[in-house]
């Protein structure tokens, strides 16, 4: 007995000296920024006097909440993200139903399918910024060839039709990995049921809804949570698709703007501080949630 | 333990070899890549490095497109305190913002230079404050209207002498085109850049001057005033009639994109649009002509922001002697010749007459008012700040001009225009009250908590 709580010991010992380097390069790597961009978020420090920063107390947070054009940044991010997450998993569940049949070319239609995945964002990003353009952007011309608009659409101008752009443009990105995700959890889903749906003859219609569906929720929960949690840093697409102004930053282009541009380090990593609250909370939300699903299955 | 001498060996070989490498340098050079800017400056670079016997090797660090985007790298840089770029390629107007980063440049070409050949503006920004020359100027530019000379003879228009006049000559001609089907969806009269960017403000900062305003006046900001409102207008009524609504999106290339394919009849540029739509291959080749910005009848002058570029030493290079002969080869006056064929704009006085150089582009003669006429930013006024202030003003005109067109009801630019200066204001205020407090002084005594808290925040920003 005792020999085994030793081994036990010694194996937990061992399982810690293989994860140690992981943890060190984890916390030199996403620790020490991180906890830096709190600390800085209390000063006063500013991009050329980093050294010599006057601690102030939660002055940053305060003049945060009353930053107008921060809550539009909140509101902002969260419309984008709100609006883009339920369409990724609606068009990646039906990638990922397609893509679970069995039809030839398979193997190379799941590769193709993640290609808008793989492309850095910012790439497509410009891409779409060009095809979106009004006077000389392919998707104004088609629609304009087609007779369905009169005058060129201002995709990537106007305020709203920016978040529109944007939110497209995120959809098309991050449906494949939304479908990659959704994939894996159809795959991982005993056959059984399938076949003796399949012997009563439960319509096709039925079984989504009573066998998949049920079956699938904690999958596309949690996919749907790791979408919120990415979606909720929206930068890029942001920073190429819209014109600049307050009206439509995000929170992560709002904090960019006041540790960067206006070299406002105290402010704006208390704006990124911010950020990571939000990222924290649905974090929170996210583990709870596995808890409760753990525990349902006991 | 073969192994191990062999390693060793190899180890020997490498330091070896690098503490020879001491001699030869390797110098970076940043360099932005608007236009022609980097395969010139490349050229220019290879002349230098036969000069130099080959020894030294030079590499070429490329910038962002947008300006204010460059500006925050450099801010990075210059915070982090150790970066290896010796020779930064730096704006008109951030030459006083970082005096302090740079190598003030007098001991090394002093002998060199023909001070009085600079036209004035550009003299007054080559200086920090306290007289050292500390940037030396490799082009410099000049917001300027282009217009299609072959559509105004069409319609038999004169060349607009105000801004006024231009609006409706462009509103004309846009109506006139558009009545050929090819045309009716993508022809306009007017095409800028108003992207909330730092470009909107040299935009906005010449119409003004245009219009007998001014953002500061005797270190007091008056953007609101009334000369401020009718600009302001004027831009609205640009956008409403004359203008894609896209232009809110449009930075330099957007906009010569447009014009280049024929597909405008006015087109605020910098003078590097020049060389390039004049290739023939281009649909306006042959087709178009610049001129000023023109004066708004009322009370109005000739303007164009000032831009332009210049080379300065790091005060953190390991080479500082090479970095200042490569920044004053690039930037003297035989290279800047050859800059004129790609219409970069030359900063010597002396060029604007040289016969060979009007031969090579002979809209270099008519640019020499412009320059004289050229409206700064006001960069000076605001130091440090000026980062803060700009954005307070792309952000605040592209957003009225945006409300322009999308909420007709309540839309009110004056309120819009009034935060803008009281915001201004108090950035002008800040920076002169930053001045009058000594820096030792501001740091009076923190109390116990404060002072732990302050060590810890040193503790951090040490790298």
């Amino acid at each position: 007995m005792d020999d085994q709580k030793a081994n036990k010991k010694r194996f937990e010992f061992s399982n810690w000296l293989f994860l140690l380097p992981c943890l060190l390069v984890l916390v030199l790597c996403a620790g020490w920024p991180l906890i830096r961009t709190v600390f800085f978020s209390f000063t006063d420090a500013s991009l050329d006097n980093l050294n010599n920063a006057n601690f102030v107390g939660v002055e940053n947070f305060i003049s945060l909440t009353r930053d107008r054009d921060w809550w539009k940044a909140v509101v902002n991010t969260f419309v984008i993200a709100g609006i883009s997450v339920p369409l990724e998993t609606f068009f990646g569940m039906i990638v990922a139903l397609i893509l679970h049949t069995n039809f030839r070319g398979r193997g190379l239609m799941r590769a193709i399918v993640l290609v808008p995945w793989t492309i850095p964002t910012i790439v497509s990003a410009r891409m779409w910024a060009w095809m979106l353009n009004d006077s000389y952007g392919i998707i104004n011309e088609l629609l304009l060839k087609a007779s369905i608009i009169n005058t060129p659409i201002p995709w990537i101008a106007s305020n709203f039709l920016s978040i529109v752009s944007i939110i497209i443009v995120e959809v098309w990105k991050t449906t494949p990995y939304m479908a990659l995700l959704l994939l894996a959890g159809l795959q991982s889903m005993p056959q059984d049921c399938f076949e003796a749906a399949e012997v009563d003859g439960v319509p096709l219609r039925k079984s989504f809804t009573s066998i998949i569906f049920p079956m699938m929720k904690p999958t596309i929960i949690v996919a749907v949570i790791f979408r919120t949690l990415d979606a909720v840093r929206i930068f890029d697409l942001v920073y190429i698709l819209s014109s600049g102004n307050n009206a439509n930053a995000t929170m992560s282009v709002f904090a960019r703007r006041h540790l960067v541009d206006y070299a406002d380090v105290g402010f704006g990593s208390a704006a990124a501080t911010a950020l990571l609250f939000f990222i924290a909370f649905l974090s929170v939300l996210y583990i709870s949630f596995n808890r409760k699903k753990l525990q349902n299955v006991d | 333990m073969k192994k191990y001498l062999k390693f060793l060996a190899v180890a020997a070989a490498v330091a070896l070899g690098t503490t020879s490498c001491l001699q030869a340098a390797v110098i970076k050079i940043t360099c932005r890549s608007k236009g022609r800017e980097l395969e010139v400056l490349r050229k220019a670079i290879d002349e230098w490095m036969e000069k130099q016997g080959g020894k030294h090797k030079v590499e070429i660090v490329t910038l962002p497109h947008a300006s204010n985007e460059c500006f925050a790298l450099y801010q990075q840089w210059f915070g982090a305190e150790t970066f290896d770029v010796d020779v930064l390629q730096v704006d008109v107007a951030w030459v006083g913002i970082f005096s302090d980063y740079l190598l003030p440049l007098d001991e090394y070409c002093a002998d060199h230079l023909d001070m009085d050949d600079y036209f004035d503006i550009i003299k007054e920004n080559m200086c920090s404050e306290d007289g050292h020359i500390i940037a030396l100027p490799i082009y410099t530019d000049c917001g300027m209207m282009y217009y299609r000379s072959d559509l105004l003879e069409k319609y038999s228009k004169p060349v607009p002498k105000t801004l006024e006049e231009m609006y409706e000559t462009a509103l004309y001609i846009q109506n006139e085109e558009r009545k050929d089907e090819e045309k009716k969806n993508k022809f306009y009269g007017l095409v800028l850049q108003a992207k909330a960017f730092e470009i909107l403000t040299c935009n906005f900062a010449e119409i003004l001057d245009a219009c007998g305003g001014a953002i500061v006046k005797n270190n007091a900001a008056e953007i609101n005033s009334e000369r401020g409102m009718y600009a302001i207008d004027f831009m609205v009524k640009c956008l409403k009639n004359i203008m894609s609504h896209s232009v809110l999106n449009y930075s330099e290339e957007d906009a010569r994109g447009i014009f280049q394919s024929g597909n405008a009849v006015f087109m605020r540029n910098w003078p590097y649009a020049y060389a390039l739509m004049n290739d023939p291959s281009t649909a306006v080749a042959g087709k178009f002509d610049v001129m000023t910005i023109p004066p708004s009848a009322v009370n109005g002058k000739e303007s164009g922001a000032l831009g332009g570029w210049f080379m300065a030493v790091s005060k953190y290079s390991k080479h500082k002697e090479l970095a200042a002969d490569l920044a004053m080869f690039v930037t003297s006056k035989a290279q800047q010749k050859i800059r004129v064929a790609f219409s970069y704009l030359p900063t010597f006085k002396s060029l604007y007459k040289d016969p060979e150089v009007l031969k090579m582009n002979p809209f270099v003669a008519n640019m020499q008012g412009p320059l004289l006429n050229a409206v700064a930013r006001p960069s000076r006024a605001f130091g440090k700040n000026y980062t803060k202030a700009s954005s307070e003003i792309f952000n605040t005109i592209n957003t009225i001009l945006t409300e322009s067109v999308e909420n007709t009801e309540d839309f009110n630019a004056g309120k819009h225009m009034e935060r803008l200066n009281k915001k201004l204001s108090s950035l002008l205020h800040e920076k002169q009250q930053k001045k009058a407090t000594d820096p030792a002084d501001s740091a009076s005594k923190p109390g116990f908590f404060r002072g732990i808290m302050n060590s810890i925040a040193g503790f951090f920003g040490k790298r």
